[in-house]
């Protein structure tokens, strides 16, 4: 307990943490009582405290390292991302989505950005990823948006670093694929 | 960052963004934890306990009691007058509390606060240390040298329902420009509520405000723009 009270020493840094909980403790814990409940889990309140105190532990790990105030339309979906990994990890889902996708080609990142023509269908991306599995979103949201490194991805998410590399692939990959499924309909 | 990658952020972002408002939005749970949660919570963060509990605080300043008509009638406001000036106070007497609530429809369905209030006016020596400020719900933390706290919390009409022990000591009804205020000690914290029509005021302060105090926070509260 004393390492994690320490983490936290600057006044500063306590007062960002307070105004974060106050903000979004509730939607934290909603999410992660929905989350848990949709994956028919027991011990449903239980479970989604304990989703909720490890979020805001991993949190307040990393919070030197964004910043909160310049990107507040960024706060949101970070914070209920990191819960939302909590939840999984805690219904174990994560654990049968590494094999699913085998079939699918991986590509580097240049071709990633060359095949997805983001300019003419922005919008047909945004629709797609609000599907896809939450291991991919949250993993391409650490990677792109907070741009975390994979090491940090994997102290995040709680997985090793070769996993994010893996997610990071087949993440663009999947979305690829799911855009082409979309175009032929 | 190239143009292209920019947007795949700002897509990453909206994508997740609308899929957790979605989820939120379907969600009927609630938000209640354990004590055990919030001490955990206390631990990892920092917060103190009490300020971790804040919205169990905020349900225990709503326990306060206030008899509306026997504060009108104590204070020689008439529920008649009363009615007339402003929206009406309604209160449901139950055997262990009275449940209040700024009565009737509104009349424009007000689903979302439009005007967000603030103090322009606060006792000397408070500076402000804490702002929530949504659609249903603006609140202001205050907070001197000393540690004494003054909340400041606006609400719509319709979503403000105040639970209040029957016990009646210390409550008054105060009109201050045709406002009326309804004040009530509790634990040696200073409960005031009101209303303009629109919106619903809750003032608790660990000090008594004098009426000085009081009548310079009605009067200053601005809207933002």
């Amino acid at each position: 307990m004393l390492t994690f009270l320490l983490l936290i020493t600057d006044e500063q840094k306590s007062e960002l943490v307070e105004k974060l909980y106050i903000e979004y403790h509730e939607d934290m814990i909603r999410l992660a009582k929905y989350k848990l409940r949709k994956a028919k889990m027991h011990n449903v309140s239980y479970n989604a405290e304990d989703a909720v105190q490890s979020a805001l532990l991993k949190i307040t790990q990393y919070i030197d390292t964004f910043d909160f105030e310049a990107h507040r339309s960024e706060t949101k979906p970070y914070i209920l991302a990191i819960v939302s990994n909590e939840v999984n990890k805690i219904v174990s889902e994560y654990v049968y989505w590494e094999d699913l996708d085998d079939h699918i080609d991986l590509i580097d990142k240049e071709q990633f950005f060359e095949e997805l023509h983001i300019r003419d269908r922005y919008d047909q991306v945004i629709d797609v990823m609000k599907n896809m599995s939450d291991i991919y979103g949250i993993t391409l949201l650490l990677y792109f948006c907070e741009e975390r490194s994979p090491k940090e991805i994997a102290e995040i998410m709680d997985v090793p670093e070769k996993t994010v590399y893996t997610r990071i692939a087949r993440g663009r990959a999947l979305l690829l694929s799911k855009l082409k499924e979309e175009g032929i309909k | 960052m190239t143009a292209e990658k920019q947007l795949f952020k700002s897509a990453i972002l909206e994508a997740l963004s609308q899929k957790y408002e979605q989820e939120l939005a379907e969600c009927r749970e609630d938000a209640k934890c354990s004590k055990e949660h919030y001490l955990r919570i206390s631990e990892i963060t920092g917060i103190p306990l009490a300020r971790v509990m804040g919205k169990r605080r905020s349900l225990r300043r709503t326990f306060v009691a206030v008899l509306i008509a026997a504060a009108l009638l104590l204070a020689g406001c008439t529920a008649y007058v009363y009615r007339n000036a402003i929206k009406d106070f309604f209160e449901e007497v139950y055997d262990t509390h009275i449940k209040v609530s700024y009565s009737g429809e509104q009349t424009d369905n007000e689903l979302y606060i439009k005007e967000f209030y603030s103090l322009s006016y606060v006792p000397e020596g408070y500076q402000l240390v804490r702002e929530v400020k949504n659609e249903v719900c603006v609140r202001y933390i205050w907070e001197s040298k000393s540690g004494d706290t003054l909340v400041f919390q606006q609400s719509l009409i319709n979503e403000s329902d105040f639970f209040l022990d029957s016990d009646t000591e210390d409550m008054q009804c105060i009109e201050y420009n045709g406002v009326f205020v309804y004040l009530r000690s509790v634990d040696n914290l200073w409960i005031y509520l009101w209303n303009d029509g629109k919106y619903g005021m809750y003032i608790d302060s660990d000090q008594k405000l004098s009426d000085d105090e009081l009548e310079k926070i009605i009067d200053g509260i601005v809207i933002l723009e």
